[in-house]
């Protein structure tokens, strides 16, 4: 039920000047940023992100009109000038761009892809230091082209991160995405995706590791509004100590997008009595003919593969780090190279199991 | 049991196919309405109706003073909004809140009292009303006790003393206020709080009528007990409460059936049922909720807006939730169970139809609080027509419920490109050790298998009709017999004219 | 080599008795078979033995090599040689195969002392083996179990007795699932292990498996201990006349 009155802003709401998303509104009730949210240095910087190109992308800076959601409100009020990044029509090339410095601050970029483009984005998202970061992203897919996006984060544990995606897919349009989360004091990552054509593929697979108090949210809303989609999401996640995972998945399928292919999954292994799993896998259908599915497993590891194991002669500890990490490779099958994160993975686990 | 079971099954599929050519005529088979004599309240709602009810009920003070308490707290409350549905306004004050049929001013000492016009609207149900009639039935016919609920009062409740020579109580709440007061306080509201939503509060202060059913420790209820609600005058909204105890080590099983005439306006329904189960006792709930659903333009039909919840106190208690939703124009329902005791389990298996301009947000609350407790949800949603239906649903798990298990499965089917089928379940688990496995698929029927059927001479409706009942049958399965029976039935009307 | 004494074992905490004074001892060098109606407590045995978590032992003893068994963990259990093939072998998505045992051996070797095998060792040994038992080389690279049927599941669980080349094997079932020609082959592989060093307890239902496996003793497992036992030819007696007169 909504309250009655809104209630006085917090003093972090009082410098940015507008309410922040908090738990009685449905979207957020798990990830409460106003509640959070201590910090009150820092929350109307500027962040400059740093960008990497390969030869042939344009970067520019344009004025692009705000986002609707809150987080994209406040984000188009302290940056004015979103950073544009957009390649020419079936650009190609085995370099990524590389964007980094994501560590403080508000800041907008929209990368554009022509028809028949193929790119690839490398996000790093850190901070060394207890920060607030407003990041809002838009790509645009044009027809035929193809986004491959690879997402790292590990921040300090007193950050605060949002970081919203809005993605548009036109028709035989692609987007690969793989992200690898050990979280941040609190932290979200959200995804709304529309596949405004037809035959868009999208292919959206994540992990998130967290240990203390860490906090990540993964939420993504994705709406197929054409024929023929095909959405494969998997979401994986190992927490320990007090941390708490949020998974928030949703496929919105309209009435036109007939013969959609859709299946979501989050599974999520408890490694300690006092942490926490939230998860809504939600699935809202408009059309007949289609294919969809959801799935969500929360729980411990699999005592009877884990004794399965052990009666082979491997000792209990590696057992249950073999079983881990299997766990948490699979949202990583569909990557390129996945050894970056496989290593980063093994050495979180090596530590902490 | 397993033989008994594929012989309902053959029974059932005839039924079915019968009751789909039967219905041509006459759409919704319940929708007649009877011209009895009413009584009613003022229309509107204010403190001196609520009043009213309690005085006409003959309350004592604490039962008005629980009333008023609620009623004071509803009028700061909101009608919720976060359910998947969308109706105009409700005006609160354009309802009646109390109609009786006049001739039980002063209560029907038996069935002799009671109206014939009555008694002929129950026969027209179908309900075994009269013991007699149903004691001259054949041998080993299923006996069950009724307590029928005509708008506002219970006007039977048949198998009384049987029951009470092993102790059961089974009357209307609104005796056992008067009867059995040491019970009444000590259960009524402990699951559902006066506080505890817009609609449960509502129901707190004009409830007007209600079973009420106590089950003394180690005592296996002989019959199954059952509950049929009927909405009849015009304007009127139904507010019933249903409270049932299940004491030690006792288990009871119990129906209940709804319907309503066929009206071009909408009539509210907003009914409580708290269930509460002590150590190592069990209750079975079952449910088919056929309340007019609105004419072919989405014209009239029920609004019902119901809170169940069942408490699972004691351990190794058990609650089943069994529900074939298929009427109402709106419906806002979460059978729920607290697993309170170490031990204990609920389920929750359902059916929920809809079709032409029907709405519903239905699903379940399973939440673990003691040690290896179990939970099963099994949901399968039909939407056909332009209809549109949610799965909500949640089962969470505290931090002390180590050991607790759940298992989830919900699919829903649509019919027709006009629809729609949502899910929505929220998990949440404080404890490593409880595990929770959530599956759900939203498809359309098989084209091979219903070009598989009608290759075998059925007809599309029939083909469809025993497609949807194969898609429920894990539902189905838990019904009692008689039922499931009238529950395949449902499933074939309320399909109809959902293809071709 | 295993002396088995008076063991009691109980599950949900104590609430039910399942093993109740077994006793049973098989020196090195012989293969004992285990019959008995479903339900008598076979494979309660053979998790016992191995020590899965569930089972308390409330009384008896169990003597492996000279040590204690029960006090030990179950990878310790398995790097002393005990080996199980499992009546339901698990599916473990997610880690090919060769990878599992690859792990295993190593960790076992680790344990014992012993250098880990080479990769170019291993991968020969296991492509000779595989090729024993008629798998396909493709099947070591899926994930271990998964999407496998019945009869190909128990030949991995032989595959993987092999390889590890335990002492002291304990079969539950393996014959179930599986065709006359796959019981040859994986009855050719077990008697290929059978030597002075070894001893086996083959746990069954059917004494076909017998025909090709012979024990050199027989038991009847009823109500949780052995209720009569004797040779190879006690197997048929059982088949053809039941368990019935060893049930209480
Ligand atoms: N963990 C357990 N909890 C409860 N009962 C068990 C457990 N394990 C085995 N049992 C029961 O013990 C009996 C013996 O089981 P099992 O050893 O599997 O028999 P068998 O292998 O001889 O068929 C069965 O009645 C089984 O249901
Ligand atoms: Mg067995």
């Amino acid at each position: 039920m909504q309250p009655n009155s809104t209630p006085a802003l917090t003093e972090a709401e009082t410098i940015l000047g507008g309410a922040l998303p908090h738990r009685r509104m449905e979207a957020w009730k798990w990830t409460d940023v106003r509640a959070s949210l201590r910090q009150k240095q820092g929350l109307t910087n500027i962040c400059t992100p740093e960008i990497s190109v390969p030869e042939g992308i344009i970067v520019s800076r344009e004025t692009i009109p705000a986002e609707s959601t809150v987080m994209g409100a406040f984000a188009a009020r302290f940056v004015t000038d979103c950073i544009v990044i957009s390649t020419p029509e079936n650009y190609k090339s085995d370099q990524p761009i590389r964007i980094s410095g994501l560590g403080n601050g508000h800041a907008r970029i929209l990368i554009k892809l022509a028809k028949g483009a193929e790119l690839s984005v490398v996000e790093t998202h850190e901070s060394d230091t207890a920060s607030f970061i407003n990041l809002d992203m838009q790509f645009d897919i044009s027809e035929g082209a193809k986004l491959t996006r690879t997402i790292f984060h590990a921040d300090h544990t007193d950050t605060t991160r949002i970081a919203s995606s809005r993605i548009n897919v036109q028709t035989d349009g692609e987007i690969t995405q793989h992200m690898l989360s050990f979280g941040a004091g609190l932290s979200r990552f959200e995804t709304r995706l529309t596949a405004q054509g037809k035959n868009v593929k999208v292919d959206i697979h994540g992990a998130y590791l967290l240990d203390e108090k860490r906090h990540v949210d993964m939420t993504s809303h994705i709406d197929l509004i054409d024929e023929n989609a095909q959405i494969r999401q998997s979401v994986k996640g190992v927490i320990t100590d007090k941390a708490r995972g949020v998974f928030q998945g949703k496929f919105h399928v309209h009435r036109r997008a007939q013969f959609t292919d859709a299946e979501m999954r989050h599974d999520a292994l408890m490694l300690s009595d006092t942490c926490e799993v939230r998860a809504k896998p939600e699935l809202e259908i408009y059309a007949d003919d289609v294919a969809c599915a959801h799935g969500n497993t929360v729980g411990a590891l699999d005592e009877s593969a884990l004794f399965y194991m052990r009666q082979r002669g491997i000792p209990a500890s590696q057992a249950r780090a073999l079983l881990t990490q299997a766990f948490v490779a699979q949202a990583f099958e569909s990557m390129a190279d996945n050894t970056e994160f496989m290593t980063r993975i093994s050495n979180w686990l090596e530590q902490r199991l | 049991m397993a033989e008994i079971k594929t012989i309902a099954k053959d029974a059932i599929v005839t039924e079915t196919v019968k009751g789909v050519e039967a219905l041509e005529a006459d759409k919704y088979k319940y929708g007649f309405e009877s011209d009895i004599e009413q009584e009613f309240a003022p229309k509107g709602l204010n403190e001196d109706i609520v009043r009213f009810i309690s005085a006409k009920k003959d309350e004592p003070d604490w039962m008005l003073e629980w009333r008023l308490d609620a009623y004071a707290r509803w009028l700061t409350m909101k009608e919720p909004t976060w359910a998947m549905v969308d109706y105009p306004e409700i005006d609160y004050q354009d309802s009646y809140y109390y109609a009786a049929p006049k001739s039980d001013k002063d209560g029907p000492k038996s069935l002799d009292e009671v109206d014939p016009d009555l008694l002929e609207v129950y026969a027209k149900l179908g309900i075994p009303l009269r013991e007699q009639e149903v004691l001259a039935g054949v041998q080993g016919a299923p006996r069950v006790a009724v307590d029928a609920v005509f708008d506002s009062v219970s006007v039977v409740t048949t198998f009384k003393e049987e029951l009470a020579k092993v102790g059961v109580i089974f009357c209307p709440l609104s005796e056992a206020v008067k009867n059995h007061p040491e019970l009444v306080r000590k259960y009524l509201g402990t699951v559902v709080p006066p506080t505890d939503n817009f609609f449960a509060t509502l129901n707190t202060a004009v409830f007007s009528e209600g079973s009420f059913v106590y089950i003394p420790p180690g005592v296996r209820c002989p019959m199954e007990l059952s509950t049929y609600f009927r909405m009849n005058a015009q304007g009127t909204g139904q507010f019933e409460r249903t409270l049932i105890i299940a004491d030690k080590g006792s288990y009871v099983s119990y129906l209940e059936g709804c319907t309503a005439p066929m009206r071009d306006e909408n009539q509210l329904h907003a009914a409580v049922v708290e269930l509460i189960v002590l150590e190592d006792a069990e209750i079975k709930y079952s449910t088919v909720q056929n309340w007019w659903p609105g004419d072919a333009e989405g014209k009239g039909g029920v609004y019902n807006f119901v809170t169940k919840r069942a408490d699972c106190r004691g351990k190794n208690s058990k609650v089943s939730w069994t529900q074939v939703e298929t009427g109402s124009a709106i419906t806002w329902k979460y059978p729920s169970c607290i697993l309170r005791g170490d031990g204990s389990s609920g389920e929750f298996y359902s059916i929920a139809i809809t079709n032409g301009f029907q709405q519903a947000d239905t699903g379940t609350k399973m939440i673990h609080l003691g040690k290896n407790t179990r939970s099963r949800i099994i949901s399968k949603g039909i939407s056909a027509g332009k209809s549109n239906q949610t799965y909500r649903g949640l089962v969470s798990a505290h931090k002390k419920a180590t050991g607790a298990r759940n298992f989830t499965q919900c699919d829903s089917l649509l019919i027709g490109d006009q629809c729609g089928a949502h899910t929505v379940p929220y998990i949440e688990s404080n404890t490593p050790s409880a595990q929770f496995e959530h599956e759900a698929t939203t498809s359309k029927l098989s084209e091979e298998q219903l070009f598989y059927c009608r290759q075998r001479g059925l007809s599309e409706e029939d083909a469809v009709a025993l497609l949807v009942n194969g898609f429920c049958r894990d539902v189905l399965q838990n019904l009692p017999m008689e039922f499931a029976v009238e529950a395949q039935k449902l499933v074939a009307i309320s399909l109809e004219g959902s293809v071709g | 080599m295993l002396k088995i004494n008076n063991l009691t074992a109980t599950v949900n905490d104590g609430a039910q008795t399942i093993l109740n004074g077994l006793s049973l001892h098989i020196p090195a060098g012989e293969v004992h078979a285990i019959m008995g109606p479903n339900g008598a407590g076979k494979s309660t045995l053979s998790y016992v033995l191995t020590g899965k978590d569930g089972y308390d032992v409330t009384d008896g003893s169990v003597e492996y090599l000279g040590q204690d068994l029960l006090a030990m963990q179950p990878e310790e259990r398995a790097t002393a040689g005990m080996f199980l093939s499992f009546q339901y072998p698990l599916e473990i998505p997610g880690v090919p195969t060769m990878t599992f045992l690859r792990t295993a051996l190593n960790a076992q070797r680790k344990s014992r002392g012993d250098k880990p095998m080479s990769a170019p060792d291993f991968l020969k040994k296991a492509r000779e083996i595989a090729s024993d038992l008629k798998i396909k080389p493709d099947m070591l690279k899926r994930p271990l179990n998964v999407g496998f049927s019945g009869g190909e599941k128990k030949r991995m669980e032989i595959f993987q007795m092999m390889m590890l080349e335990p002492k002291m094997i304990i079969m539950d079932e393996t014959d179930s699932g599986l065709d006359v020609d796959a019981l040859r082959i994986v009855a050719d592989g077990v008697n290929a292990l059978r030597g002075p060093e070894r001893a086996m307890l083959i746990i069954t239902h059917y004494q076909r498996l017998l025909d090709y496996i012979v024990p050199d003793r027989v038991h009847v497992l009823a109500d949780g201990k052995i209720v009569a036992s004797g040779d190879a030819d006690f197997a048929k007696k059982l088949e053809a006349e039941g368990y019935d007169a060893y049930a209480a």
